[in-house]
């Protein structure tokens, strides 16, 4: 687990081009995401590369479940320049919809979890309070150390 | 300028890692391992996903993260289909979650590599296709990393870190051109 305060964030006011700012500076780090928190420091959400990207599909996609064959070309820098003014806290995963495992709890948990949601990394809370985040690349060396 | 495609943020199938499927799982891991580990030390960047080549050398498969992850879920709680879109809020099921992970770890590090992977041709981008295109087709099958196809066959793979570059450098550039 790394505690919250060592975490890699961005604030829920921040626009989405602040954020693949951080975003890029921290995968470049091998972290696979970033902590988002309100102005008043409290974690709020978490940001992921397939967040942002999602934020800057064509709405048509997102909003009509579309299934006929799509004209892609012209959308990527348009989208992308549109998406830059968004605010992270529109387009985070809200912590309250993700489901937090406790220090004390079995891997086997946390690795359902992570499956489950699909995302590279958990809170870790002690009752109410998050206190950390567990990455996936924590989870792999787990496992290697398990098989080792 | 016009727009790139897929083929232009690729990278080529000679570049990258790759496993046998007869390898074993613990031998793919230490594997991804080691990219991991070069990729934080800023040695190189490293891959965080390696292809699995048949006993021809053809690529059968691809294995990440999530393959591994889902190996050892408790086998009960798998879902019905390799990828599928997360129903939110997910639920935390009521079961006694104590024990197994190390039995389970080992057990599955014995397995063979293709009794695990995802089969390449699940989910697939052509090279020519525009990037909105494997946006889409990550976003939706929930998937990192995707085969690009030409003619029938695999030449390269594209990563979401190529994609989410892609959409850095663009606003980049326009921070830069703004006045």
């Amino acid at each position: 687990m790394r505690p919250v305060e060592t975490c890699p964030a961005v604030s829920t006011d921040d626009t989405l081009e602040t954020a693949v700012a951080v975003l890029r500076a921290a995968g470049a780090r091998g972290e696979p995401a970033v902590l988002v928190l309100t102005p008043d420091r409290r974690p709020a959400g978490i940001l992921t590369l397939d967040g942002i990207l999602h934020a800057f599909e064509p709405d048509f996609v997102e909003t009509t479940g579309w299934r006929l064959p799509v004209v892609w070309s012209g959308f990527f820098g348009d989208k992308c320049r549109e998406g830059a003014r968004r605010r992270v806290a529109d387009v985070m995963r809200a912590l309250d919809s993700v489901p937090a495992v406790d220090p004390g709890d079995p891997l086997p948990k946390a690795v359902h979890l992570m499956r489950a949601t699909g995302l590279p990394l958990l809170p870790v809370a002690r009752g109410e309070r998050i206190i950390g985040m567990l990455r996936i690349n924590d989870m792999l060396a787990a496992i290697e150390q398990a098989i080792s | 300028m016009p727009e790139k495609k897929v083929r232009d943020l690729m990278i080529p199938i000679s570049q990258y890692s790759t496993v046998s499927t007869e390898d074993t799982v613990a031998e793919a891991i230490a594997l991804l391992r080691k990219s991991v580990r070069r990729y934080e030390t800023g040695e190189c960047e490293g891959h965080r996903a390696v292809l699995v080549v048949d006993r021809e050398g053809k690529p059968v498969g691809i294995l990440t993260y999530r393959e591994l992850i889902r190996a050892i879920e408790p086998w009960f709680l798998y879902p019905p289909k390799l990828e599928e879109r997360i129903s939110w809020p997910v639920d935390v099921p009521e079961i006694p979650w104590e024990g197994f992970f190390t039995e389970r770890t080992r057990a599955e590090a014995r397995r063979k590599v293709g009794e695990i992977m995802r089969p390449i041709n699940l989910v697939t981008v052509e090279a020519d296709a525009p990037l909105m295109k494997a946006v889409h087709l990550m976003v939706e099958h929930n998937v990192g990393t995707l085969p690009v196809m030409e003619d029938g066959r695999v030449v390269g793979v594209v990563r979401i870190s190529e994609l989410f570059a892609e959409v850095a450098d663009t606003l980049h550039a326009q921070a830069v051109a703004a006045p």
